[in-house]
């Protein structure tokens, strides 16, 4: 790998030898790291006695897979990686949920664990695990640093690794004697970034020639544009050559709902005409997408017409499940600008898919006096506007979160998609919000994921984190209970949380600002009063137990078979 | 995708000697559905060469979906499928992805 040679900032001031601990600090500083999310333990201590030395915010949280949550929605606001820290043993375990979530989401994340000193690795010590091992399917790469020397290039090496091509988690497992050594610190050597290879120009003039000769074409858009920072380009490559496109959990937000040409979200709790079009669609543009089963449904049947053009940085993707006739490996954003998207007549296809998506917008006006949740985070996120960030959970509440909300850009969703993590909401908002303060930054919790880690109101409250969380309470493992209700003839089991806390109770217990509204009426109000105010608050929002989520294509069905309300 | 006949797939594997790279490259061969039969391998200290005899577990696998992912890792320089057309050549540069 070619390497340019930088001297770590702070070195003038700092004694001649280091500490491999201090070597941590000094490197992760010299990257530009300003803040981590972490627990200290034995095998870490090292570190942490070097931490108040340097500059680096440390975020204390009450879990360690809330550390890899917060870095992880930390890195998909930035795009540079978030970094967590845990001891060796339970405090590496407690991160591997989080670091799976990254995985699986393509998201830059360096996880720093400790570990038992190197004498002690292999012998079944006090805290030792294998995570080094444990990790491997879920990582990007990662390293177990041998020699505290090695720290400066080994950590520029993790972050180039973590944010660049397809982003991912990288774990660094440091041994208890590893942070405790001396030695002289060398220069960083920061990697150079990888040079991605041009986009092939046959799989180009392939691309171009499909585009041509389509007369029912759509994008296909995915994470991997939130990724390659690419929404504008995209944006006004679709205003330009006026081609539909559907998105996928990951991609909204790079057209708005209101746009003229995006029909929806594709998938399992797509939008009827986002289905539709792509089962009638003779070519699809696949950008920075995967073909997840969620969203495609039963393969074999998926878009049974259409050609495929898959534009996509891993060159693993490219075919790994539908055959692409143009496959265009390269950086998402010199992709895109090499193809002349010069498209013939499409206007009674562009006629159609609208047509299909004025007939099957979404209805806000369910009977009764309860609160709809739909509407409420439609409203919610047309209030607040483009400054509208939103970090969910797993459930119900995450799919009308993708379906209502308006999102100005993909990284201002934040939510566990291939992982399908609970839990992932609160510690997401509380990374999301140290990344960008200025961005009113919303959890939406399910009452089973909030449960998942609830400790976290513990870190609003300790540093005043203003992260607004909307609790929609069902008293229901909701997602689970429409299953067993549509798939396993409604027999319900284990799912009642009817027993929940008292939620306003508890977040007043920590500290913070609650309360709870069930009635239609009240909706506005409390989207006033979580907008106004100035510190952490959560409203504690009662929904009807039995509300599903529509439209639903039952598993291992065919998009083309939706079940409706 | 059409299932292919499920015979033995032989491949070759450049990478470069770390700590870990040998688990890791078996890791992913085995998670993405090949069975090891055989495994030869050498290496000099800081590069190392094996070749592979796999059992795809159904006929669905293709080794060049494979390879790609093997091909992801950082620590591998060149992936050869040997038993099928010629080598993945082009896979080898977008290892860094
Ligand atoms: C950590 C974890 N455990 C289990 C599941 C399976 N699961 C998916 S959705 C769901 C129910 C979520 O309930 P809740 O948080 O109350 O949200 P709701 O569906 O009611 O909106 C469960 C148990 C999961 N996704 N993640």
């Amino acid at each position: 790998m070619n390497a340019m040679t930088q001297p770590i900032p702070s070195t003038q001031t700092q004694p001649a030898t280091r500490t491999g601990a201090q070597l941590v600090v000094d490197t992760l500083a010299a990257l530009g790291v300003e803040c981590v999310f972490g627990y200290p333990g034995g095998a870490i201590m090292p570190v942490y006695d070097a931490l108040p030395q340097g500059q680096i915010r440390h975020i204390l949280v009450r879990h360690e897979q809330a550390a890899a949550f917060a870095a992880d929605a930390y890195g998909r606001a930035t795009g540079r990686a978030g970094v967590c820290i845990a001891t060796s043993g339970p405090g590496a375990t407690n991160l591997i949920t989080g670091i799976a979530n990254a995985y699986l989401d393509s998201v830059p994340m360096v996880a720093i664990t400790g570990q038992v000193a190197q004498p002690l690795m292999g012998t079944d010590a006090f805290q030792e695990t294998d995570i080094f091992g444990m990790t491997m399917p879920i990582v990007k790469h990662s390293v177990v640093i041998r020699r505290p020397e090695d720290i400066p290039s080994a950590f520029a090496e993790a972050f180039a690794i973590a944010e660049g091509g397809r982003p991912g988690p990288v774990l660094i497992d440091l041994p208890k004697d590893v942070q405790q050594a001396l030695c002289e610190p060398a220069a960083l050597r920061r990697p150079a970034a990888p040079v991605l290879a041009a986009p092939c120009a046959d799989a180009i003039a392939e691309a171009e020639r499909l585009i041509a000769g389509a007369s029912r074409p759509l994008f296909y858009l995915g994470g991997g544009i939130a990724r390659a920072n690419a929404s504008e380009m995209v944006r006004s490559i679709i205003e330009e050559s006026g081609i539909p496109a559907v998105a996928t959990l990951q991609g909204l937000g790079v057209l708005q709902p209101d746009h003229p040409a995006m029909l929806g979200m594709l998938g399992m709790h797509g939008h009827r005409a986002a289905n539709m079009a792509v089962q009638e669609s003779d070519l699809l543009i696949v950008v920075g997408a995967r073909f997840d089963d969620r969203a495609t449904g039963k393969l074999a049947e998926f878009a049974p017409h259409a050609s495929v053009v898959h534009i996509d940085v891993d060159a693993a993707e490219l075919g790994k499940l539908r055959f692409a006739h143009a496959a265009v490996c390269g950086n998402l954003k010199a992709s895109l600008a090499a193809i002349d998207f010069n498209i013939g007549e499409i206007s009674a296809w562009c006629e159609t898919t609208a047509q299909t998506r004025a007939a099957n917008r979404p209805r806000y006006d369910a009977p009764g006096n309860g609160i709809y949740a739909p509407a409420m985070l439609k409203a919610l996120s047309e209030r607040v506007g483009d400054d509208f960030i939103a970090a969910c959970d797993v459930g119900q509440h995450q799919m009308w979160v993708a379906q209502h909300c308006r999102f100005s850009r993909p990284q201002a969703h934040l939510t566990s998609g291939g992982l399908g993590a609970m839990g992932y909401g609160l510690p997401a908002a509380i990374g999301a919000k140290l990344a960008q303060p200025d961005k009113q930054v919303f959890a939406i919790c399910g009452d089973g994921g909030f449960q998942m880690n609830i400790q976290e109101l513990a870190t609003l409250r300790r540093y005043q984190i203003p992260v607004k969380i909307v609790l929609l309470d069902n008293a229901m493992l909701g997602l689970v209970r429409q299953w067993q209700e549509l798939f396993f003839a409604g027999n319900y089991s284990e799912v009642d949380l009817s027993d929940n806390p008292d939620f306003v109770e508890v977040a007043n217990a920590f500290g913070i600002e609650a309360f709870s509204i069930e009635r239609r009426e009240e909706v506005d109000g409390a989207i006033d009063r979580l907008m106004a105010a100035h510190g952490p608050i959560l409203a504690h929002v009662r929904i009807d137990p039995e509300e599903n989520v529509w439209p639903l294509v039952p598993p291992g069905k065919s998009n083309a078979e939706m079940m409706e309300k | 995708m059409t299932p292919k006949a499920q015979g033995l797939e032989h491949i070759r594997i450049e990478f470069r000697c770390a700590e870990g790279a040998l688990r890791r490259i078996l890791g992913v061969v085995e998670t993405r559905g090949f069975a090891l039969r055989s495994m030869q391998m050498g290496s000099n200290g800081d590069h190392a060469v094996m070749t592979l005899a796999l059992a795809p577990i159904d006929p669905f696998r293709r080794a060049e979906t494979m390879l790609r992912q093997v091909a992801r890792l950082q620590e591998v320089e060149s992936t050869i499928h040997l038993t099928n057309g010629p080598p993945v050549a082009e896979v080898t540069n977008v290892a860094i992805a």
